[in-house]
């Protein structure tokens, strides 16, 4: 009873307010972006700016386009046969599409954590110092002080501390997606894009995830697909709906959840969809 | 495990303990300004009342947010639920406060009264029932939330014997005054202030316990 | 309620279970059925029987080993006669080591304690009855002493050493010195024909110094055996002449008919052991196969070496990198289809290609001096162990190349994505990721790769497999790898004695012995690869193989 009445504080880090947080407006800028697959039009003139340092949530029902929209981002759609795309996207106002841009230089700056966790067959530490490994860091000090860093900022520090040589496929599975997340913000992206990242957890690890979630939006600019509305409403600070491969609506996740204009958006989050 | 959105719960608790020290607050000086006729208080509690209303719309904004978006369960949306209620209490009883004021103000206009019949003691019982009931919410007291709903009856009692006192059997008509007519309003004020109370302990026995006990006869 | 539609004690179950199961039974026992001929007849061979003294009725005697027995032909069915086979050694007196005796002439045997066998340097066995024993210090000994076979033992043991030493002096001094004036030979002729006045006279002192150095050794060697000469044994054979051997001619000597268990056990451990680690003698029919053992061995390693990296890297690109469409499919059904080419077409590959074409070439470009002043030698333009382990590896590459796609395809495609979004580039995830994830199952393919290359035969003899090759290829001198030289090899031992030897009954127990020894190089080698992929599926516990 005494919890409920006087609860404690939660968060380890002190996270500051969105207004507080919010740098520039238009980090990720999204203008009238169509996507093909083939002749199948996955995604249709879609305009959306996220700012940085904010967490934006992609629902909708499956098909919509959220995860494709969320593998442009990083262009891993690019290893797909026969695409195509119009529009742009920016990130801090350079064109992910210039020629003058290397895709592995983007890859680098933007992490990604996917929905089945996949840990190389490799050490924990090996895991996380992969993407320093990949810009051709060598020095062992600095490698062991970014993995520390690392496993820190993803909470799963003291759980591996004693066991940072052992195979990462002996983790849980909550501890793997942890050590994704680690391996995704090791080289510091300004980016982190998250595919479902919880589809296939418990409950309590996905708690644990969504802390950490909260947690990074200090440093990361972070864009989550989610199937799960609950989700959204819980950890983003903005929620884009897309239905079929258009966006029907994006606005503050108060605005989308409590009053939202789209008449679509009321029926998907009000569980009358379909 | 404490998640993040659980301190919007703490934040919530804290603004209704707020509103509710502030509805006191405004009791306990507008009875004093009753008895000692000083309007200038009086004014300063009616002036009081915006920022009530203010907590109130706050509180039901934190609410509706909570409810929303973090999607409660078990004794968190008892606690939402109670919440809700309690703060419109507490805004009432904030209003019925400014009420007695106003009333004041205009027995100080029309002519100030030397006897203030069972008023004061009403008021003193009232505030006591108050800062009761506020407390079984803010130390999770049960028994405190019961006592609350047994001392309702003692206002109501006060109330009805100003009532027969001036307009009994015993009294005389002509001695009535524009004034005692003011001061009639000001102890249904307070009987209301007592009813508010007795919600406010209902629900946090709701809260505290599941049950419901209200319109038990 | 459901009655069951038969009675509960007959076995039921599907048909097919038993049918796959019978399939099963009788793989298995056709395998073991093999192993346990080869090894049978292969271990027969080192075991040592009394040796009888049989009296024939037409008063011939035959002291020998009995072999073999069998249903004469002829003979009829229901009353069949046997005739015996009997080695009796002594070839240069008998004409032929083994005779065949009719069953029913034979009319009685003994076991005599004194009789003894030899086995001899030339001219294989023999089964004598001693009758005097000459030592190296002059002293004789006879047969009917006590103390004859401990003093004949010690004489036989010292010939050894001898012989040993004789062998230092001749093969490996001697043939170091050789080698060297071959080389200053090649150098002299150079020089002349370039006429360089200075080289041409260094060089004739260099050969007049090594000529030296000649002599001084086969005077050594002369006086070394010069020394065993002395030590001889006097014997009669079985139709009484009588035979002096010198002990140096003696590599072993036992008395069949006074030897325990025990005994026989040792003597089986002995042959065992020269079987695998000495040299062979009589035309391969007789003595050990080191040479053929380390020549399997060395080429199948190079040959696995060689298969890896090409393998692994075609597999590399036709997966990875290669446009996917009509000509990669074209590619990879060519790749398919080379595992079924017959292997002596391989052969025939590489002697065209790899030994005149690019062996020519090599021969032309580094060593034209060898070719010109040497009579036209060639060194890479002929067969050896680098042509060998070529075309072998070109005809196992399908093998590797399948069994590395396969692991490539197998690496789940998140681990490929996690990479690649994290900015690895394409190589690099192929480097850190895919390869180690592969590993166990490349390996695999390595194993099936040795498996199938270690024995094959048929294409070796066209490109660098000889029947008795004076050196090893891997040796003390430099460049310690010779990858020109020609080697010998346990197929095509097999070969060789089964179908090519003058002696063919001396050679059928030599077969199966060679065939157990091959048999179980493979399996060696295929457990070495096994261990490794275990120890590499250990450490990357995420593989699908």
């Amino acid at each position: 009873m005494s919890q409920l009445m006087n609860p404690p504080a939660s968060s380890r880090i002190k996270v500051r307010p969105a207004t507080e947080r919010e740098g520039r407006k238009d980090y990720i800028s999204i203008r009238d972006y169509g996507f093909w697959y083939g002749q199948k039009k996955a995604l249709d003139a879609i305009s959306l700016d996220i700012p940085e340092r904010q967490v934006v949530a992609f629902i909708g029902p499956s098909g919509c386009g959220k995860s494709t929209l969320l593998r442009n981002l990083n262009r891993m759609n690019d290893l797909v046969d026969n695409v195509r795309h119009e529009g742009d996207i920016t990130i801090n106002g350079r064109s992910i599409y210039d020629p003058g841009l290397e895709v592995i230089s983007l890859r680098r700056r933007v992490g990604m954590v996917f929905q089945k966790s996949n840990p190389f067959p490799k050490s924990i530490f090996e895991n996380v110092v992969y993407a320093l490994r990949v810009v051709g860091v060598k020095d062992r000090a600095v490698l062991e002080e970014a993995c520390e860093t690392s496993l820190r900022k993803a909470a799963l520090w003291d759980e591996v501390k004693d066991r940072l040589n052992d195979s990462a496929l002996g983790l849980s599975g909550g501890q793997m997606q942890r050590l994704c997340i680690a391996r995704a913000i090791a080289n510091r992206p300004e980016i982190l894009l998250m595919d479902e990242p919880c589809s296939a957890l418990d409950p309590i690890a996905t708690g644990k995830i969504e802390e950490l979630i909260h947690e990074l939006k200090d440093q990361f600019t972070i864009v989550i697909v989610t199937h799960s509305m609950q989700q959204a409403a819980r950890v983003s600070d903005r929620t884009a709906f897309f239905y079929l491969g258009k966006q029907i609506e994006y606005d503050t996740t108060e605005k989308i959840f409590m009053n939202p204009s789209q008449a679509q958006t009321e029926a998907y989050i009000s569980g009358r969809f379909g | 495990m404490q998640r993040f959105f659980h301190d919007e719960l703490r934040q919530l608790r804290d603004d209704l303990i707020l509103m509710g020290e502030r509805s006191l607050d405004m009791t306990r000086l507008v009875l004093r300004a009753v008895e000692n006729g000083d309007d200038a208080l009086a004014l300063q509690v009616r002036g009081m009342d915006d920022r009530v209303d203010e907590l109130e719309k706050r509180v039901d904004r934190e609410i509706m947010r909570y409810l929303t978006l973090f999607g409660p369960m078990g004794s968190d949306v008892r606690l939402l639920l109670a919440a809700r209620d309690i703060g419109h209490d507490l805004e009432r009883i904030a209003d019925e406060a400014s009420v007695i004021a106003k009333r004041s103000l205009v027995i100080s206009e029309r002519g100030p009264l030397k006897d203030l019949l069972h008023v004061p003691q009403e008021g003193v019982v009232a505030c006591e029932v108050l800062r009761l009931a506020l407390d079984s919410f803010i130390e999770g007291d049960l028994a405190k939330a019961r006592l609350v709903l047994e001392r309702d009856a003692e206002i109501d009692s006060l109330n009805r014997r100003n009532y027969e006192q001036l307009f009994g059997k015993s009294g005389d008509a002509a001695k009535v005054s524009a004034s005692h007519v003011e001061l009639i309003f000001i102890s249904k004020a307070l009987e209301r202030i007592g009813d508010h109370s007795k919600n406010i302990a209902e629900q946090v026995i709701f809260l505290l316990s599941g049950e419901d006990v209200r319109h038990a006869r | 309620m459901v009655a069951p539609s038969s009675d509960s004690s007959t076995p039921r179950g599907e048909p097919w279970v038993w049918f796959t199961g019978l399939g099963l039974i009788v793989g298995l026992g056709m395998v073991l059925g093999l192993l346990g001929l080869v090894l049978l007849n292969g271990l027969t061979v080192f075991w040592a029987p009394p040796v009888p003294v049989a009296q024939l009725d037409d008063g011939h005697v035959i002291i020998g080993q009995l072999a073999q027995r069998r249903i004469r032909a002829g003979s009829p069915a229901d009353h069949p006669r046997y005739e015996l086979q009997y080695q009796v050694g002594l070839k240069e007196m008998n004409g032929n080591s083994y005779l065949w005796v009719d069953e029913a002439k034979v009319k009685g045997e003994t076991f005599p304690a004194d009789i003894l066998g030899l086995e001899r340097a030339e001219n294989g066995p023999a089964f004598v009855r001693p009758r005097s024993l000459r030592k190296s210090d002059g002293q004789v000994v006879p047969a009917a002493d006590p103390g004859f076979e401990a003093a004949f033992q010690a004489e036989v043991a010292a010939a050894a050493a001898l012989r040993e030493k004789l062998n230092e002096i001749t093969r490996h001094r001697i043939g170091e010195v050789n080698r060297e004036m071959e080389v200053a030979r090649v150098a002299l002729r150079r020089a002349e024909d370039l006429k360089l006045a200075d080289e041409i006279d260094a060089r004739r002192r260099e050969i007049a110094g090594l000529e030296k150095r000649y002599a001084a050794l086969q005077a050594e060697a002369k006086q070394v055996e010069a020394g065993g000469a002395v030590a001889s044994l006097t014997a009669t054979e079985a139709a009484g002449r009588e035979v002096v051997v010198p002990l140096t001619q003696i590599i072993r000597g036992w008395f069949p008919n006074r030897l325990d268990t025990w005994g026989r056990a040792k003597l089986f451990g002995s042959r065992l052991g020269e079987f695998v680690f000495d040299e062979p003698r009589e035309a391969n029919t007789e003595g050990g196969l080191m040479p053929a053992i380390f020549g399997t061995l060395v080429m199948t390693v190079f040959m696995s070496l060689m298969v890896t990296p090409f393998g692994v890297i075609t597999a590399i690109y036709l997966r990875e990198y290669a446009q996917q469409g009509a000509v990669l499919r074209i590619v990879r059904i060519s790749v398919n289809n080379l595992a079924g080419v017959p292997s002596i077409v391989f052969g025939v590959f590489g002697l065209g290609f790899f030994v005149y074409v690019l062996g020519g070439s090599l021969d032309q470009l580094f060593f034209a001096d060898q070719l010109k002043y040497n009579n036209n030698t060639p060194v890479f333009g002929t067969g050896g162990l680098l042509w060998c382990s070529l075309t072998l590896a070109l005809m196992t590459l399908p093998v590797v190349i399948v069994a590395t796609e396969e692991a490539l395809a197998a690496v789940p495609r998140g681990m490929r994505e996690a990479s690649l979004a994290t900015g690895a580039s394409k190589w690099q995830t192929i480097r850190d990721i895919l390869l180690p994830a592969s590993a166990p199952g490349i390996l695999t393919g390595v194993i099936l790769a040795m498996a199938r290359g270690a024995g094959e035969v048929a294409p070796l003899m066209l490109v660098g497999v000889v029947k008795l090759a004076p050196t090893l290829p891997l040796d003390g001198s430099a460049p310690f790898l010779h990858m020109d030289r020609k080697f010998m090899h346990l197929g095509f031992h097999v070969y060789d004695l089964g179908f090519q030897s003058p002696d063919s009954d001396a050679a059928r127990p030599m077969v199966f012995a060679t065939t157990l020894l091959l048999i179980v190089l493979v399996v060696c080698l295929n457990l070495g690869a096994i261990w490794i992929r275990n120890r590499l599926r250990a450490r990357f516990k995420g593989a699908a193989f």
